[in-house]
């Protein structure tokens, strides 16, 4: 193995200063190497430099979801870099497509100062690539959506819609759906389910017909890993494919990258200084394992893994990705209230029979009086709940997934706002789907 | 219950969450209710009993194995079988059957509770040991090959075991203590070591390779380690509780880890694993043509389709493994060494043994132990590209 400090053997003149894969580069073969591995990923002609272009020719449109992560700004930066090699091309190449940022402020910790960023590309220089930011303010996703109350027996595994559209809500804020539930892999949960609307809703306001995911593989196989571990698996296939639904396209150009490899990009280029969410190291390392959520067990986990055994985190991805759920009946599954994910079995059937809930009844006096003393102090509390409940409770859906993360937080009522499925979203603006 | 319960009256809030009307003595690690041990037992037991009723588990009559190691897990299996059996007219031969695999100081002792067991439970009991059917005793294989590897030659061996005890007594079905726990594990395993032969599989009660004489099944599937513990622990029943003297694989040994780390934030997660890997589906093969090799079916679920299209000898099947290694797969190949069902030309434990004996002159003449355990770590390398 070539060693630090010899000449590199790419462009055989600086010295080598990266170690990545068994491998040793010098700086700018790095980022070289990193930016080719998103070339990869959007190689595809409709991402082109066009030379020639019709009169009628509408550009192509392409979100990038910009998370508050160390990924989003790699996958920024190296965009931004193959927009830059195509206006480079000669006065009559044509960029080959517009990049809108999509920037949400959902995460308490988010620090992000777009005029910093702006300045650090360049503000005419950005404009002459055609790079536009779009910042949304997740309380409003809050605000503009009706809610529903929804009431859960956890225990009977099942879940009832008290109201539709309630005038009254008391959920004012972002923060306040999330808090709905006690527990943060459950608050992880939702914020995962919101994000997701948010920016399909942005695309598709933007016109926008792909988006582009800033996971790199690492965060990848974390995904996998945690879809797995919280009841998900069905839905590995979304994160793990491009193909979206429809016409509508969900990239991912960081999925050969691994996270260590986005920390040296990031280094080398200084990128650091744009934020400081980009220099606190493992925060999370010193939380109590408790307090930690699904997500962060899991990362850990593979940064313990990476030493003794490197290509875990590759072969995750790998299987993952010969996973499908193709069910044909898919169109006709019934959806889940919450995540609008398909649900395909009943979770309450499944449920039911791996927990059983009777019981052994009363075997003597005294266990019979002790019954009675319960019924009774129930009766008191039922009074009270009957009076507040309305006529026209409709049972609905829950995904698995779902029904286990509310059960985790001991979540009994909840505000959800009422929202179409992402096929409904789509199908108001989609003319003719070719799948 | 205690005489001075009728003097000091249980608090309604101490009650029972199912019955209302005992004193709730446990937390229930599935989903943290709070029961009392009457109510305990009846869901634990029901549990397991509506696993066998809906996976037709076994038919009237059978002869059922059970692999006993006088461990907690199949001490516990043993138990409930008895008494749903009897309970539900299930009309079984229930059979203790266990491995010797010769590990001084672990296994003796348990063979001794195993031996209890069959006084307690009243059933046969047939000993099969490693030393009889492969000349090694683990403790030697370890010796040979050094602690690192000792679970993949184990887990090997053991299953080969089971299933020769099994025919030994003309059994066809073999019931193990494997619980929701080992199943997740298993479930991440596949994951992390990207088995996709095994992925889908990884959750089923039952496992029966085509054309092999024994079924195995794991009526435990959906029952948390934790709940076994307390089942035995309320129950009194008798078992060895010391663990394997050798440890997991490291590799192994770190998804447990995780498991357990988990498991303390979200009890379900062990059984949301479960749920994820049941749905767990691979994309639709792509089918290699032109390979100059005989009309072999991949593997044994095509076995229809290919019917089918068999009608010349230009269309192929041949499985390429992730490691390039090609394997040439038939229904119900025999190891050539062995004769046990084995997906390649000679079965996971022969490839074992082969290497041991290689590696046995070595321990005898000189002190290489380094090499030989390296040896050993290669041969095991090799071995996960193979499956059975
Ligand atoms: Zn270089
Ligand atoms: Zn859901
Ligand atoms: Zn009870
Ligand atoms: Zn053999």
């Amino acid at each position: 193995m070539a060693e630090l400090g010899d000449i590199c053997k790419r462009c055989k003149k600086k010295v080598t200063t990266v170690t990545s894969r068994k491998d040793t580069f010098c700086e700018n073969c790095f980022i070289r190497f990193i930016r080719g591995k998103q070339r990869k990923q959007m190689q595809d002609d409709k991402f082109k430099v066009k030379f020639k272009v019709k009169p009628d020719h509408t550009k192509l449109r392409v979100l990038l979801d910009f998370e508050n992560n160390e990924e989003s700004y790699v996958l920024l930066d190296s965009v931004i870099s193959m927009l830059m090699e195509q206006s480079n091309q000669g006065p009559k190449a044509v960029l080959g497509f517009e990049l809108i940022v999509s920037v949400i402020n959902d995460s308490p910790d988010f620090q992000f100062d777009l005029a910093k960023l702006k300045n650090f590309y360049g503000i005419e220089e950005l404009q002459k690539l055609g790079v536009s930011f779009i910042e949304i303010d997740c309380n409003s996703f809050v605000t503009d959506n009706k809610f529903e109350q929804l009431s859960l027996d956890i225990k009977k595994f099942q879940t009832l819609k008290i109201k539709d559209d309630i005038e009254d809500t008391n959920i004012k804020s972002y923060s306040e759906l999330l808090h709905q539930a006690k527990d943060k892999t459950t608050r992880e949960d939702f914020s995962i389910i919101v994000h997701e609307d948010i920016t399909i809703k942005t695309a598709v306001d933007n016109k926008c017909s792909i988006i582009l995911k800033s996971d790199s593989m690492t965060r990848m196989a974390v995904t996998i890993l945690s879809d797995t571990i919280r009841g998900r698996g069905a839905e590995i296939p979304r994160h793990c494919d491009n193909k979206y639904i429809g016409t509508f396209e969900m990239m991912h150009p960081l999925s050969d990258i691994l996270n260590s490899e986005i920390k040296t990009y990031i280094k080398i280029l200084g990128i650091d200084k744009l934020s400081p969410s980009l220099s606190v190291e493992n925060v999370n390392s010193n939380l109590s394992t408790k307090s930690k959520t699904v997500n962060d067990m899991i990362s850990e986990y593979f940064q313990t893994l990476e030493i003794e055994y490197p290509e875990t985190v590759s072969t995750v991805v790998k299987i993952g990705g010969k996973l499908s759920n193709n069910d044909e009946n898919i169109a006709n599954l019934h959806r889940c209230e919450i995540c609008k994910f398909p649900i395909y079995h009943d979770p309450k059937q499944w449920l039911e029979q791996i927990t059983v809930l009777d019981h052994v009844p009363p075997q003597n006096e005294e266990e019979k009086a002790n019954y009675q003393r319960y019924l009774e102090s129930i009766n008191n509390d039922k009074e009270i709940e009957s009076s507040n409940q309305t006529v026209d409770d409709t049972s609905v859906n829950l995904c698995y997934g779902c029904m286990v993360t509310l059960g985790v937080s001991e979540v009994n009522n909840l505000q959800w706002p009422q929202r179409p499925t992402r096929e409904e979203i789509l199908s108001e603006y989609i003319l003719d789907d070719d799948e | 219950m205690e005489n001075n319960t009728r003097k000091k009256e249980v608090k309604v809030g101490q009650l029972c969450q199912l019955c209302h009307c005992r004193k709730a003595v446990m937390k229930r690690p599935k989903n943290l209710q709070k029961l009392c041990k009457e109510c305990f037992y009846h869901v634990f037991e029901t549990e397991i009993h509506l696993t066998i009723i809906k996976e037709k588990l076994f038919y009237k009559g059978e002869t059922i194995a059970i692999g006993a190691s006088g461990g907690k897990d199949s001490t516990v299996l043993a138990s409930i079988m008895k008494t749903l059996n009897e309970r539900y007219n299930y009309g079984l031969n229930l059979v203790l059957l266990s491995v010797d695999e010769g590990i001084v100081g672990y296994r003796d002792d348990s063979l001794a509770t195993v031996k209890r067991n069959q006084q307690q439970y009243q059933m046969p009991l047939e000993i099969v040991s490693y030393k009889d059917l492969y000349n090694w005793t683990m403790d030697e294989i370890v010796s040979c090959t050094g602690v690192k590897s000792s679970c993949t030659y184990c887990g090997v061996l053991r299953r080969q075991a089971l299933d020769r005890g099994a025919i030994k007594l003309d059994i066809h079905h073999v019931v193990t203590g494997h619980n929701a726990d080992d199943m997740a594990e298993t479930v991440l395993m596949n994951l992390l070591r990207g088995d996709a032969a095994r992925i889908e599989s990884s959750v089923n009660v039952t496992t029966n390779s085509i054309g092999s004489p024994v079924k195995r099944s794991k009526p435990f599937k959906y029952t948390y380690q934790k709940e076994i513990v307390l089942y035995a622990h309320y129950k009194k029943l008798d078992y060895f509780s010391t663990e394997c003297t050798y440890a997991p694989e490291a590799f192994r040994g770190t998804a447990r880890v995780l498991l357990k780390n988990l498991e303390s934030v979200r009890p379900s997660c062990i059984i949301d694993i479960i749920h994820s890997g049941g749905h767990f589906k691979l994309k639709p093969k792509r089918i290699r043509t032109n390979t100059p090799k005989k009309n072999i079916p991949q593997n044994t679920n095509n076995n229809n389709k290919n019917k089918h299209n068999n009608n010349n000898n230009t269309d192929k099947e041949i499985e390429i493994r992730p490691d390039g290694s090609v394997s040439i797969v038939k229904d119900g190949n025999r190891c050539e060494r062995c004769g046990y069902l084995s997906m390649n030309k000679i079965c996971k434990a022969c490839i074992l043994l082969q290497g041991l004996e290689a590696n046995r002159p070595k321990m005898i003449i000189g002190e290489s132990l380094t090499s030989s355990s390296d040896g050993a770590a290669k041969l095991s390398k090799t071995l996960e590209g193979l499956s059975f």
